[in-house]
């Protein structure tokens, strides 16, 4: 059996350049180290790349050199990371994302209320829109969570998987989710087939089920929530990339042992590119302010918002 | 062999190291896990060189859009936050490179 011949000047650069790779990797991350504790700690609200192609990992010895220093506690020091946001160098989607993941837990989790007024803050300024967690002092028991994938509604007594589509297109697209048995929530969105307004039907492309009756105050006036949720529009934002679809709550749901939080309609999932093999990802859905109803449902981008109304 | 495309590889030309390891009469393997090293190790240090000259918020968004591998938004970040970037960078990668040519020659004194 014939062995590797041992070459001393591959062995002697082997060695010099891991141990220089040690070394650099190292010194990398300890004279950076706030920078990259931050980026390790919101890696994961990103939708794409991962942390090797920051730091380059390709050899045992130098991923447990890269783990001890990530996992050093982080230095308490003030960064401009806002500041350099405000620039215009960047896109209005990666300001976005980038902001979002600055304010944003590391797991999927209620938010505290200062998270929700500064990420309110962040939607409102990207979006042009008043966009808060919290609207006529009423709120969801969450505004951050995960979503799972809903079928179409019935829209009127007698809409059917047949009828449902208005273009073969959207039927080619959108059929395979279905239609879900009963009506939602709010009972049927028109009253007859002749009856149903443009409204309605975007109503039912763009809707959200949220879990209204787990809301605060919710089993205490009933009634009253009842009529606040209904319709109400909300946007829905997927902070890995920054996709977003102005929607309307049009179901109660989903079953808090589902382990999702809300659930979103096929023309929303598709567009917050949520609707993968598992059909569910974290969201965050925070109540529009449109009192005059002029904001239309939808996909939407930032900052682009007025400009195509 | 895998190539990372990292943000530099427009101003960063590497192949002379190939050719270098072409003339140590390497195993393909032995020359693909020298190349991958060499190429690791002049990453590292391009990184540092643009981590050094950028603020602490700076920072952060540029290991984001590292991590997005967004070339476009890293090289408007530069162009606003570095004076030369691109002049930078391509010092920092010549001076490396040719480090590791030093280090190829020591080699063969090894044989």
């Amino acid at each position: 059996m014939s062995q590797a011949a041992y070459k001393p000047h591959y062995e002697h650069l082997k060695n010099k350049w891991l141990d220089q790779q040690k070394e650099l990797q190292k010194g990398l991350v300890e004279k950076h180290k706030d920078a990259f504790d931050w980026i390790k700690n919101t890696a994961k609200h990103f939708a794409v790349g991962s942390l090797g192609s920051l730091v380059l990992l390709t050899h045992p010895v130098t991923t447990s050199v890269i783990s001890q220093q990530l996992h050093s506690p982080m230095q308490k020091k003030q960064v401009a990371f806002a500041d350099t946001l405000s620039q215009d160098a960047f896109t209005p989607k990666t300001k976005l994302i980038l902001s979002l993941s600055d304010v944003l837990p590391e797991d999927v989790r209620e938010l505290t209320i200062e998270q929700e007024e500064k990420i309110g803050g962040i939607l409102s300024q990207q979006f042009g829109m008043n966009i808060s967690a919290e609207l006529d002092g009423k709120k969801l028991n969450r505004s951050y969570g995960i979503i799972g994938a809903e079928q179409h509604l019935m829209r009127y007594p007698g809409d059917t998987m047949a009828s449902h589509f208005q273009t073969a297109e959207e039927a080619n697209t959108f059929y395979s989710s279905g239609m879900a048995p009963g009506r939602g929530a709010w009972g049927y969105f028109a009253q007859s087939a002749g009856a149903m307004t443009q409204q309605d039907i975007d109503r039912e492309k763009y809707y959200i089920a949220v879990q209204t009756f787990l809301a605060p105050g919710f089993q205490e006036n009933v009634r009253e929530h009842y009529a606040f949720y209904k319709y109400r529009k909300m946007l829905v934002v997927n902070p890995e990339n920054g996709k977003a679809v102005v929607a309307v709550i049009g179901d109660a749901g989903p079953a808090a042992w589902t382990g999702k939080h809300l659930g979103g309609s096929p023309e929303v999932m598709i567009h917050l590119e949520r609707k993968d093999g598992r059909a569910r990802g974290s969201v965050l859905y925070f109540f529009i302010d449109d009192p005059d109803d002029t904001i239309p449902l939808g996909p939407v981008e930032p900052k682009t918002l007025y400009a195509k109304t | 062999m895998p190539k990372h495309n990292h943000f530099y590889h427009h101003i960063v030309i590497i192949d002379s190291i190939h050719i270098g390891l072409d003339s140590l009469e390497l195993e393909p393997h032995e020359k693909e896990e020298l190349a991958m090293l060499a190429e690791n190790n002049l990453h590292h240090t391009i990184m540092d060189t643009v981590l050094s000259e950028l603020e602490e918020g700076d920072k952060k968004v540029f290991l984001a859009l590292v991590l997005h591998n967004n070339h476009n938004e890293i090289w408007k970040l530069l162009s606003f936050k570095v004076r030369d970037a691109e002049e930078k960078i391509k010092k920092t990668a010549e001076k490396f490179i040719k480090q590791l040519h030093d280090d190829i020659k020591e080699a063969h004194t090894k044989k």
